[in-house]
């Protein structure tokens, strides 16, 4: 479990980056953390994995608390940054020199995990592009099998097929035991695999749900004209292809997926209506 | 007239259609047993709970059914059961869109019966 209770952080204290922000993460889940650019996204796994200590509030996460930088925390959370910075070596000595720190470490999975993406265990991470060294990075920290994974833009610099394979592997490499959370402005790219949103606006966590509820509460229809559009339920509109695009509370028992794009957006633009309609 | 379309397919509907398809397509035998949620999950690079959902969906249909324990496989006649649920769904919802369409290019029944018997000349011929 990982509890926030009243996190605040700021570099400047009359800029808060996040303010009194509380939730709880259960085991088990792949969180979607989605936000606009400077939302506090990366300050918020940052401060998750000790990274940043907390200017008031508490973090627990299976007990420790990050600030305090215990070996069993570190141990158990894995964090990997969106721009990789690898140091020049082998792989093969990378994976020597990290691996230890991790107790379940599997270097069969690992291996396994590079032959799918595509990656030569004997190049040296110096001569890989950005993309290979994403690829290597993620496929370490899920062979890490710690209890706590954090991931900053996975999909960022990957080219399709690797986006398709890591979709495979989180869903592979995911156990009951586990906390997944993924920040990401493609929300497509992950839109299939995540349990639950987690959304931060306005230094607080806006919205948090689970992808099922949400796609019960909402839907996407689209109307012939304005005038059509549902005065009631209509949470955002945009003209599409086939007539306007309205994202609506859904107030009939069907169940659709959840347009998670238009959903965001309309989450950004209008945090009003959400709030009134989404959030208890 | 609401104004409003039909809505997109649910992918939880997609993937119980993909394993319906299937049954019929006698690819899938009666008491066969269906790969797992996870399994599932992975090779269609869904949530395990969108699949749970889509399993679900065909038990409430008695197209599947589960084994403690052990799995979950083909119902005694599935595929039969299959044939029916999409005979309701074509009869339900494609039909009417369809006269619909009819009726908007003023189609006329005589012609569309020619069409209808000629497509069944053609395709009853090429099966013999």
């Amino acid at each position: 479990m990982i509890h926030i209770d009243n996190l605040s952080f700021y570099y400047k204290k009359k800029k808060p980056i996040l303010s009194n922000l509380s939730t709880e993460l259960a085991q088990g889940k792949i969180y979607g953390l989605f936000g606009v650019n400077g939302s506090g996204k990366t300050t918020l796994l940052h401060t998750l994995s000790g990274m940043n200590f907390p200017k008031e509030g508490t973090i627990k996460l299976n007990g420790f608390q990050p600030k305090d930088r215990k070996l069993g925390f570190f141990q158990q959370i894995f964090f990997v940054p969106d721009a990789v910075e690898l140091p020049k070596m082998k792989i093969a000595t990378y994976i020597n020199i990290y691996s230890v720190f991790y107790p379940n470490f599997s270097e069969s999975k690992l291996n396994e995990y590079l032959k799918i993406l595509k990656i030569d265990a004997s190049e040296s991470l110096n001569n890989m592009s950005f993309g290979q060294q994403k690829k290597f990075h993620l496929a370490f920290a899920m062979a890490c099998n710690t209890k706590i994974l954090l991931l900053d833009e996975p999909t960022n610099g990957l080219d399709i097929p690797s986006k398709d394979q890591f979709r495979k592997l989180m869903l592979q490499q995911m156990t009951n035991d586990k906390i997944v959370i993924i920040s990401t402005h493609q929300a497509r790219d992950l839109d299939q695999i995540i349990d639950h949103v987690l959304l931060v606006h306005d230094k607080k966590i806006l919205v948090d749900e689970s992808i099922y509820k949400l796609s019960q509460k909402v839907k996407l229809t689209t109307y012939e004209n304005k005038d059509a559009l549902p005065k009631d339920s209509l949470l955002n509109y945009k003209s599409g292809i086939r007539g306007i695009e309205a994202l609506t509370l859904n107030t009939t028992n069907d169940f659709s997926d959840l347009p998670i794009e238009f959903f965001i957006q309309t989450c950004i633009e209008k945090p009003e209506i959400i709030k009134k309609h989404l959030t208890n | 007239m609401s104004g409003a379309f039909k809505k997109q397919q649910a992918i939880y509907e997609q993937i119980a259609e993909a394993l319906c398809d299937r049954i019929l397509k006698g690819e899938l035998a009666e008491e066969e047993k269906i790969t797992s949620i996870r399994e599932t999950a992975i090779t269609m690079e869904v949530n395990p709970n969108t699949v749970q959902r889509a399993y679900e969906w065909m038990q409430q249909q008695e197209i599947i059914y589960t084994k403690r324990g052990r799995g979950y496989f083909v119902a005694e006649g599935a595929a039969k059961q299959v044939m029916n649920s999409k005979k309701q769904e074509f009869l339900k919802e494609t039909l009417p869109e369809f006269f619909k369409t009819m009726q908007l290019l003023n189609i006329k029944q005589e012609e569309l019966m020619q069409l209808y018997q000629e497509f069944i000349k053609e395709n009853t011929d090429e099966n013999l």
